[in-house]
């Protein structure tokens, strides 16, 4: 049973009539506030007129910060900022972020290298070999000549006496006399 | 490397936070840019020490402190005062569909009066009245922003709310139509 006290407009009714009507009122207090303000026409009244504020201060949105003021501050104080920052960051801005500059420095690139390729010619070596050296360096290479002619000839000898007579030769023949056999058979 | 991300992102997410609540407590739009971008700028100087997740603490402290700081220093400047109203953007038309002129003129006469009576308000009830029903924060969040106890984040805001409805008392509080 609500009390006939409670209907009155007080300090404590007040603050319950403000929170309702700014809407974060518990469930408990929205209905003591509905119960009143029908008992109580001043409460009403009062009620009325703090959910009229509250209306209106509900529809005020933030203000927008002009964009070219935002653009401004950017520019003004990003390259300071910018100097703070890692290398890898600033090349990465610089080269890959701007397709001009990206290009521009592909090109300069590019061109150094044929530069570099066109002035520095291969190195030549003018070294005057000694006559001892020179014909020790022929029997090295007439000696690993002999050794490359020997496989060579091993191989020659391998090849025409056991793989070429015994496993090509031999099976061939005898595959087609075996063919030749059928081949018989069947005119007969 | 991702240091400007960071900074894009908080600048988009809480530049009108910033200058809403800067525009609020000085009540000047230049006095607001010169805050708002103080504040960008202080941003990008800390954007490597502060968590993203709890900026907008950070930064809701820093934009009160610089606006302290601005009003202490225009304590002498009371002229200003008369500027309130044309420095507002009409954000409130907006919210509004009808195509009635009437309902229009009045939503924004009416709008205009709430601003300037939010202005009149006392320093520190506005900045809790400003953050809670404008920027809606919630109640911690203004506590830890303005180093305020929570019951008196309560306390204040429903002052603000009490003084809010003496100012505009006698104005446009009748029904329309």
């Amino acid at each position: 049973m609500v009390s006939k006290k409670s209907y009155e407009l007080n300090e404590e009714m007040l603050n319950k009539i403000i929170s309702v009507a700014y809407g974060d009122a518990t469930f408990k207090d929205k209905f003591i506030v509905m119960r009143a303000a029908k008992q109580n026409p001043e409460i009403y009244k009062v009620f009325t007129s703090y959910k009229q504020t509250a209306k209106e201060v509900d529809v005020l949105r933030e203000e927008e910060y002009p964009d070219d003021l935002l653009r401004n501050i950017v520019k003004k104080n990003f390259p300071k900022a910018k100097n703070t920052n890692s290398f890898l960051f600033d090349f990465y801005s610089v080269v890959f972020s701007r397709p001009f500059v990206s290009a521009t420095t592909t090109i300069i690139l590019i061109g150094a290298i044929i530069t570099t390729l066109i002035i520095n010619k291969p190195v030549q070596y003018n070294y005057k070999y000694s006559e001892a050296e020179i014909i020790s360096a022929d029997k090295q290479v007439r000696q690993a000549f002999n050794i490359v002619g020997k496989f060579f000839k091993q191989t020659q000898s391998t090849l025409e006496n056991e793989i070429m007579g015994e496993r090509v030769a031999k099976p061939i023949n005898e595959g087609i006399g075996i063919v030749n056999n059928i081949l018989e058979g069947e005119t007969k | 490397m991702f240091a400007e991300q960071r900074y894009r992102f908080l600048i988009q997410q809480y530049k009108n936070k910033i200058y809403t609540y800067s525009l609020y407590m000085l009540k000047n739009r230049m006095d607001a840019d010169d805050v708002t971008q103080e504040v960008m700028i202080r941003i990008w100087q800390n954007i490597d020490k502060f968590n993203i997740l709890a900026a907008k603490t950070w930064i809701i402290k820093t934009t009160n402190n610089l606006c302290i700081d601005f009003l202490r220093r225009r304590s002498a400047a009371v002229k200003r005062e008369f500027e309130i109203d044309e420095f507002f953007e009409d954000t409130y038309s907006k919210n509004h569909d009808s195509e009635n002129p009437y309902l229009i003129t009045h939503f924004k006469m009416m709008a205009s009066k709430v601003k300037e009576a939010i202005q009149r308000l006392p320093e520190n009830l506005r900045g809790v009245f400003v953050l809670y029903e404008i920027e809606e924060m919630k109640y911690k969040e203004i506590s830890k922003a303005l180093d305020l106890p929570i019951n008196s984040v309560k306390v204040y805001l429903l002052r603000a709310r009490k003084k809010l409805q003496e100012e505009l008392k006698g104005y446009g509080q009748q029904e329309i139509l």
